[in-house]
């Protein structure tokens, strides 16, 4: 079916600037501008950090009260109360390479989540990422991403671009969907640098226009891809792509966000290669990509965006307080502190939160790691939300819960994954309870269902 | 339009006028105009009415058709001196040759052929005698489909044989002769595959550009990314267990050689030899921990994604207990070193780890095998019960039972016929996979014992390969798109290409992220077009296609020259626009898209209207960034 779609609408839509009968020098940025001037004063905001691989959530905020948790469990990955970080329930650990997220924690900025998944969990790794990230588990043939649904409810992507950025090689699939949302693992490599050839402009070049008469094709690639009309296979995303890029090129430099310039607020640190930090240089790109993310939620309206770590597939050499999954729990509680640190003055509007497509086994393997399990844990920081452990506490943790699933290997989840983001939606964004089933299909019929209720770690 | 018209006579002026007035020209197609790029229709000389047969008939059409409005469709056919242009000079040398032993006429004559004086004045729009089913479009759409896209020679060749017979040709690549074929043979010892990972991927991608076998180097692609390993994690496993990094990063560049090599050896070949070398490939075995999964202590890693990924497909027919069970028929499959004289002997005696004249082998090692009685897949048709082994009455015993499984998975269970069949459908046909082709694929499956050669020619012969809306209907993989592009352009290449730097075609590859040897995780890289759509990829297309063009993505390719051979008249912004829509798209791109390409070439590098020609010192950068535009656009992101 060839609909008119949001791309043709804008040309129509916009007909009083009259786009085509502009100069040569006319960018789409300029009307961009005027969004961002109406905007609001302090936008809520958001992070999500997917930890790929499958994160051992027992080893991240440590059941230690369960006395499953033990050496005869995990001979090698066990990790001793007199190493983990204290959690303030007398019952849950932290983490001992997490103790930059442990003092935000302290500051009362954090909300350690346990035990969320959802139901009939999959442990492959590629459809359990699917279903986080459609926020529709069981529906394999499905793929449009939970957050890019908000995203273009909410807003209009030719009027800001940058309302959502997916800091990734890859568009994460949280943010895929028809209308393109624009990804980049770096600001500094996104422009149409074609070296000392010079042209990008023009290859860039202008929509075209409808609403002027006679009707301008526009020029170069925006015009190309602009007038792309074609029904045949991916002909609408290539379109897609080929607009959103270019208004994202446009309103990046007209902002003039520049990475190689940029100072982050004292103490908040994205250890790089000038600057390591005691970080290893594996770490730089997933730093990179933070900063990244707080250089546009800074400067830009970027609203929402996405970065991913990849290792946390521990079947082998998983550690315990030092090790691979150390390493990497380091990199993202090291990331949140600096981001609560350099976003200080709009932190109490910011959310960052982690996700993980499952947990791990309760019991070590024979390679001192652990396999695909179910249930993992969920970071919420931000200076709004209320501070505390949820669902690892001596009161709603009995032992026996590390091997609660039916075939007593895994941690059974007690939390739906979208009832976490749900009142993410419902409280920090305001998306109505009713509205939310647009955004998780089904959401309603979970009513009732103790795994949908809110754990009010926002207030 | 130029005229090229010479000799002064009214008579030739007259023809001039007929050439290129409109009046005689072929008719335009319904998309885009202009002449087909040369050499695309075979004729024989001299049959200018196209009916097969040189005779009196011949001159008088010429005549006819300079004179009194006859038709003909090929006007090489009739250009009996190859002048390339028509003129009563042609009837004349016919008549000659005919009736008073004048010279017979330059080729093709007497045999179908391409014109091979490139002459581009004078069209051949259609000649019958020669047709075979293959028009330009569909020849192209195979050469994109099955490899990585045209060739102007390769069209040739396609449309000349057909392209059901090109699709038997390239189901037998051996008998594709490839010796001292240019420049593959060179580039091989350049990029020398045993000395770094990149080469290993340089190769795969030089073969892909200059090799012949096309399926085969698209199948060798196929299984690299089916049975996937991360050269990365070799190497530090391969350094924690021998303590040196030099050793252990020569390895496991070794390794991925040695699998790279078998793929190709076995893109067409039976499915069960690529699983077994899979399985008990030194950098599987490593990648997904098969040696560390111990009667002791169960490692799942490899049993799940064999079952996920490799043969069934996700949920498709075994359950979390069949993961387990697998896992432990599996038990003990790892690797050790030997002595060179005993590689290939699982039974072998191993050396040291460290010792430095030892190769690293698969083994079996027995100790480690659970021996207990396991049942996979009960109550199913693919149901297989182990009974307890006895290591001591049969040594072969435990290693058995993993041949077994393998052997059943590859060979005759349906759910792996179904989920490979279909990878193979989406990745030649359509993401969307046509039930009754699918079906079709199973059942040669299962009836041929999973041999890849007759599943490929099912696929490749079915209706669906080329319906029309199967054309255009797949992203290409980042692989595809930068070997497409330096097809297009690089087919009269005969000078070597020099890689490195923002050109490259490998840097291009790795930088959106399509990175064989380098993916991390074991499902490999996306068939799916959603996947390598997005604003970074497209960005990152576009940089390489339009930096490349100016930069020597082959130093070899003369856009000017070529626009020569071609007789395409450099001052006409229309005619250079064509030619080289049309070397991207064929005839498929329509008339907005030809004034947005157009009105490309008629401006400056800042974008403002400049007179264009040959006068003019930005004459060639101006065709070679319109070339870069051409290849930015959404049609060739697709194939």
């Amino acid at each position: 079916m060839v609909n008119m779609n949001r791309r043709d609408f804008v040309k129509v839509g916009a007909s009083g600037l009259a786009l085509g009968a502009l100069s040569p020098m006319w960018r789409p940025w300029m009307m961009t501008q005027k969004a961002y001037a109406a905007g609001p004063v302090n936008p809520k905001k958001l992070l999500v950090i997917f930890m790929r691989g499958g994160n051992d959530g027992v080893n991240t905020v440590i059941p230690q009260g369960d006395t499953d948790y033990n050496t005869t469990t995990r001979p090698t990955l066990f990790i001793p109360d007199t190493q983990s970080l204290d959690l303030g329930n007398s019952f849950a650990r932290l983490h001992p390479a997490m103790s930059s997220l442990h003092n935000l924690f302290n500051l009362g900025d954090v909300a350690l989540i346990h035990r969320v998944g959802y139901d009939n969990q999959s442990r492959s790794h590629f459809s359990s990422q699917q279903y986080w990230e459609t926020g529709n588990p069981g529906d394999a043939s499905f793929h449009e991403g939970f957050l890019y649904r908000y995203v273009v409810d909410k807003f209009d992507l030719d009027m800001n671009p940058l309302a959502a950025v997916s800091l990734s090689n890859k568009l994460m699939e949280i943010f895929s969907g028809q209308e393109m949302i624009t990804h980049f693992p770096a600001i500094e490599n996104f422009t149409l640098d074609l070296g000392p050839i010079g042209g990008g402009d023009k290859l860039l070049g202008l929509l075209p226009d409808n609403a002027v008469d006679p009707p301008s094709i526009g020029s170069g690639m925006l015009g190309w891809y602009g007038q792309s009309q074609g029904s045949h296979g991916h002909d609408a995303l290539i379109k897609e792509a080929g607009v959103s890029m270019g208004l994202a090129l446009n309103t990046l430099q007209a902002q003039g966000v520049d990475p190689s310039t940029y100072v982050p607020a004292p103490g908040a640190v994205y250890p790089d290669d000038t600057n390591p930090a005691g970080f290893p240089a594996a770490s730089f790109p997933f730093f990179q990509k933070i900063r990244d993310a707080a250089i546009l939620l800074k400067n830009t309206d970027l609203r929402i965006a996405g970065v991913e770590l990849d290792g946390f597939d521990t079947h082998a050499g998983q550690g315990a307080a030092n090790g691979a999954q150390a390493a990497l729990l380091s990199y993202v509680s090291h990331a949140i502190e600096a981001l609560s640190i350099d976003l200080a003055s709009t932190w109490d509007d910011t959310l960052v939160v982690t996700l993980s497509e499952f947990g791990r086994t309760s019991e070590e393997n024979g390679s001192v790691g652990t396999d695909h399990g179910e249930s993992s844990c969920m970071v919420v920081a931000g200076g709004g939300v209320n501070g505390g452990v949820y669902n690892c506490d001596p009161l709603t943790w009995p032992t026996g819960s590390l091997f609660s699933t039916g075939n007593g290997r895994y941690v059974e989840r007690v939390t739906d994954f979208r009832a976490v983001f749900g009142e993410i939606l419902n409280k920090f964004y305001s998306v109505p309870i009713p509205e939310l089933d647009e955004v998780f299909p089904g959401y309603s019929t979970y009513a009732g269902d103790p795994t949908f209720n809110f754990l009010n770690f926002l207030p | 339009m130029r005229c090229f018209c010479s000799g002064g006579a009214v008579l030739a002026l007259t023809v001039c006028a007929l050439l290129f007035s409109g009046a005689a020209a072929p008719p335009a197609s319904a998309q885009g105009t202009g002449d087909l790029p040369p050499g695309y229709v075979h004729f024989e000389r001299g049959d200018a009415n196209g009916d097969g047969a040189l005779d009196l008939a011949d001159p008088i059409r010429v005549l006819g058709y300079l004179f009194s409005g006859a038709v003909m469709t090929c006007l090489d056919a009739g250009d009996f001196n190859d002048d390339d242009s028509l003129n009563v000079a042609d009837a004349i040398a016919s008549l000659t040759y005919q009736f008073a032993m004048g010279s017979p006429a330059p080729a093709p004559f007497g045999v179908c052929g391409a014109d091979p004086t490139l002459g581009f004045r004078l069209s051949c729009n259609s000649y019958a005698p020669c047709a075979t089913e293959t028009d330009l479009d569909t020849a192209a759409h195979v050469m994109r489909r099955l490899g990585y896209g045209p060739t102007p020679a390769g069209l040739d060749h396609v449309m000349n044989v057909g392209y059901s017979a090109y699709i038997d040709e390239q189901l037998a690549p051996e008998l594709i002769d490839e010796t001292g074929a240019f420049p593959l043979e060179t580039l091989m010892t350049i990029y020398d595959p045993t000395l770094a990972v990149e080469n290993v991927l340089y190769v795969q991608t030089i073969r892909a550009v200059y090799s012949e076998r096309q399926l085969q180097e698209a199948m060798t692609d196929f299984w690299e990314n089916h049975f996937n390993t991360y050269v990365l994690k070799l190497v530090q496993i391969l350094q924690n267990v021998t303590m040196d990094p030099v050793e252990a990063a020569e390895t496991a560049v070794a390794w991925e050689w040695e699998e790279n090599q078998f793929f190709r050896a076995n893109a067409l070949g039976s499915f069960h030899d690529l699983l077994l070398a899979s399985a008990t490939g030194k950098g599987m075995v490593v990648y997904l921990d098969s040696y560390l999964n111990v009667a002791a202590a169960p490692n799942e890693n490899y049993s799940r994604e064999l079952l996920e990924l490799h043969t069934m497909g996700v949920d498709n027919g075994y359950t979390q207990n069949d993961i387990e069970e697998l896992a432990r028929v599996l038990t003990g499959w790892t690797l050790c070193k030997r002595d060179p004289v005993n590689v290939g002997n699982p039974h072998a005696p191993c050396l040291a780890f460290d010792d430095p004249n030892g190769v690293w082998d698969f083994l079996f090692n027995a100790p480690a095998h659970d021996y207990d009685a396991k049942t996979l897949f009960p109550m199913t048709v693919n149901e297989i019960v182990i009974p307890a082994g006895d290591p001591v009455g049969n040594p072969n015993a435990g290693l058995d039972e993993g041949l077994l499984v393998l052997d059943h998975l590859a060979k005759s269970t349906p759910q792996t016929a179904e989920f490979i069949s279909t990878k193979l459908i989406q990745k030649f046909v359509s993401e969307e996979v046509p039930p009754a082709l699918l079906a079709n694929c199973i059942s040669v499956w299962l009836s041929t014992q999973g041999d890849i050669k007759q599943v490929m020619s099912t696929i490749l012969h079915s209706a669906d390969f080329v319906a029309q809306e199967n054309r255009w209907n797949k992203v290409t993989t980042p692989l595809e798109h930068h070997c497409a592009y330096i097809r297009a352009l690089d087919g009269l290449s005969t000078t070597l290409p020099v890689y490195g730097g923002i050109g490259d075609p490998n840097n291009g590859i790795i930088g959106l992220d399509h990175t064989p040897f380098l993916f991390l995780t074991p499902d490999g890289q996306s068939e799916m077009g959603i996947d390598w759509v997005g604003t970074t990829a497209l960005l990152l297309r576009t940089t390489f296609v339009n930096y490349g063009i100016h930069n020597g993505v082959d130093p070899a390719f003369d856009p000017i020259a070529m626009m020569t051979d071609a007789g395409i008249d450099q001052d006409s912004l229309s005619e250079v626009t064509d030619f080289w829509l049309k070397v991207a798209f064929q005839n498929s791109y329509n008339d907005t898209e030809r004034n947005l390409a157009t009105q490309y070439l008629s401006r400056d590098s800042n974008g403002f209207p400049a007179p264009f020609g040959t006068a003019f010192p930005d004459h060639e950068f101006r065709v070679r960034s319109l070339i870069g535009f051409i290849f930015s656009a959404p049609q060739f992101q697709k194939q």
